[in-house]
C-alpha cells in the first residue's frame, strides 16, 4: 500500500486539507479507491455511534450484575444531606434549650401583686462608702 | 302526702345527710393545727460564749393553755425545767410560764404568755403577759438574771421560740419553689434571676439570687461617676399545704445594695399568703432609699441618692410553688 495515497485520502475523509495530486493519484489505483470506501463507512459508523448506552444495554447489564439499581444520587450528595440534617437537628436542638431556658429564666405573669407596707420593712443600720 | 312527694322528701333527706357526712369527713381530714412552744435557757460564762443550758417543750392546740417552770439557784449554778420542778438546794429563781394559743398558721403562731417570776427574798411576784405573735423558730427573749457570784455565770436569758406541729397522719410532702427576681426600669426593661429550691413541707429554705449590677454612669450620666451598685436581694422561704391542697406560704425577703466596700444595710420584710399550686405571686419591694458617698472623674466626692438613681425601677420576687408529684417522703 502507498502510505502517501493513504494518508492524503485519510485527510480528504477527516476534512482535512489535502494534496489534490496525491489524491487524484490514488483514485488511479483500485485499491486506493477501496480503502477510499472504508474510510466512508468508518467515518458513517462514527457519526451514526450514541454517546449514551441503549436501553438494551442497560437491560443486559442489569440482568448480568443482579438487582442493583442505578443510584439516584451519588455518594458525595448523600455526605452532603446527611451533614445538613444534623446540623438541623443540631440547631433545632439548641433552639429548643435556648427556648427552654429563656421560658424558665423569664417569671410567669403573677396573678397577684403584695407589696409591703411600712409597718412590714424594716431597715438595719446603713453605712456607706 | 302523695308518693311523688314523699320521693322528693327522701330525696332531701338524702342530701342533707350526704353532705353532712361529707362536712364531717372534711373535718375529719383537716386536724386542727397544733403548735409547739419551746422554753430555752441560755447561760453566759463570765469568760466564753454563751450556751443553752436547759429547753422544754409542750405542745398546744388553738385554744388550749399549758405551763412550763424553770428554776435556777441565785448561782445559777444549779437549775431545774419542765412541767414540774425537781428539788434542789434553795431556788433563788423560779419562773412559771403559762402559754395560750390563740392561732396558728405558717409563720404567725399567735400565743398569750404570762411569765410570773419569783425572787428570794424579794416579797411578792412579779408578773407580765405579753400577746405574741411568733415567727416559726425565731427567739423571744422572756426574761433575764445575773447571778448573784461569777463562780458559775454572769447570767442568764430564758427565751422563747414556736414552730408548727406537722400532722402525724401524712409523710410531708416535698415542694419545689420557684424563685424570680425582677427589676424593672423606668422604661420597662426588665433584668431577671432565677432560683430554685426543693424542701419538705414546713422546713425553711434559704435563697440568694445572682447580684444585678448597675452602672451609675449608665443609671444616671449627669453625676459623671464610674461606679458600680451591685442589688443583693435574698432570704428564706417556708410552705405548707393546707385544706384542699391550698399552699400556706412565708417568705422573708432582704435587700441590699452595695456600692465600693460600704452597703445600704439589710433592708427585709416577711409576708405570710395562700396559693395555689403554681399560682404565681409577686412581693414587689419597697423603693431603693439610702445612699453612698462616690468620687467623680474630677474628683469631687458627691453622694449617690440610691432613691433618685433608682427612680421608677421596680424590684420583686416572684414566686411560684408545686408539691413535687410522687414525692412523698
Amino acid at each position: 500500500m502507498n502510505a502517501e495515497w493513504a494518508g492524503a485520502l485519510s485527510r480528504l475523509t477527516d476534512g482535512e486539507p489535502a494534496d489534490a495530486e496525491l489524491v487524484a493519484d490514488a483514485l488511479e489505483s483500485r485499491e486506493m479507491r477501496q480503502l477510499l470506501v472504508d474510510y466512508v463507512r468508518l467515518r458513517a459508523a462514527v457519526r451514526d455511534d450514541r454517546p449514551d448506552p441503549s436501553a438494551a444495554f442497560y437491560a443486559r447489564m442489569r440482568g448480568a450484575l443482579g438487582s442493583r439499581r442505578p443510584p439516584l444520587i451519588d455518594r458525595r450528595t448523600s455526605l452532603r444531606v446527611a451533614a445538613a440534617l444534623a446540623l438541623a437537628v443540631l440547631l433545632t436542638g439548641l433552639g429548643v434549650e435556648g427556648w427552654r431556658h429563656w421560658r424558665e429564666d423569664t417569671p410567669p405573669h403573677p396573678a397577684r401583686v403584695l407589696r409591703f407596707d411600712a409597718s412590714e420593712w424594716t431597715a438595719a443600720g446603713r453605712s456607706g462608702s | 302526702m302523695s308518693a311523688t312527694k314523699w320521693a322528693g322528701f327522701a330525696t332531701a333527706c338524702l342530701l342533707v345527710t350526704t353532705s353532712a357526712a361529707s362536712s364531717l369527713t372534711q373535718a375529719a381530714t383537716a386536724p386542727a393545727p397544733v403548735a409547739q412552744m419551746v422554753l430555752r435557757v441560755v447561760k453566759t460564762p463570765t469568760s466564753g460564749p454563751s450556751r443553752e443550758v436547759a429547753t422544754a417543750d409542750v405542745e398546744l392546740a388553738v385554744g388550749e393553755s399549758k405551763q412550763l417552770m424553770f428554776a435556777a439557784s441565785a448561782s445559777l449554778c444549779e437549775s431545774s425545767i419542765g412541767g414540774t420542778l425537781n428539788r434542789f438546794g434553795a431556788p433563788g429563781h423560779v419562773w412559771t410560764v403559762r402559754f395560750t394559743l390563740m392561732s396558728a398558721q405558717t409563720d404567725r403562731i399567735a400565743v398569750d404568755v404570762d411569765t410570773e417570776r419569783q425572787d428570794d427574798g424579794a416579797p411578792g411576784t412579779r408578773r407580765a403577759v405579753r400577746h405574741l405573735i411568733l415567727t416559726e423558730g425565731a427567739p423571744h427573749v422572756l426574761d433575764f438574771v445575773e447571778s448573784s457570784t461569777p463562780a458559775c455565770a454572769a447570767n442568764l436569758l430564758i427565751e422563747l421560740s414556736a414552730a408548727m406541729v406537722e400532722s402525724a397522719t401524712g409523710a410531708p410532702q416535698l415542694l419545689r419553689y420557684d424563685l424570680w427576681l425582677a427589676h424593672r426600669d423606668a422604661s420597662g426593661r426588665e433584668w431577671t434571676r432565677h432560683e430554685v429550691r426543693t424542701a419538705p413541707e414546713g422546713i425553711r429554705s434559704e435563697f440568694r439570687f445572682e447580684p444585678l449590677q448597675w452602672s451609675t454612669l449608665a443609671l444616671m450620666p449627669a453625676l459623671k461617676i464610674d461606679d458600680v451598685v451591685e442589688e443583693h436581694v435574698f432570704g428564706s422561704l417556708r410552705g405548707r399545704i393546707v385544706n384542699g391542697g391550698q399552699l400556706e406560704l412565708s417568705i422573708s425577703t432582704s435587700r441590699r445594695l452595695v456600692h465600693g466596700r460600704g452597703s445600704t444595710g439589710e433592708e427585709s420584710g416577711t409576708k405570710v399568703f395562700t396559693a395555689g399550686p403554681g399560682e404565681a405571686i409577686a412581693l414587689e419591694l419597697p423603693a431603693a432609699a439610702g445612699g453612698s458617698a462616690a468620687t467623680s472623674a474630677a474628683g469631687a466626692r458627691t453622694l449617690l441618692n440610691y432613691q433618685e438613681l433608682f427612680k421608677g425601677h421596680t424590684t420583686a420576687v416572684v414566686l411560684a410553688v408545686n408539691p413535687l408529684q410522687g414525692d412523698k417522703r
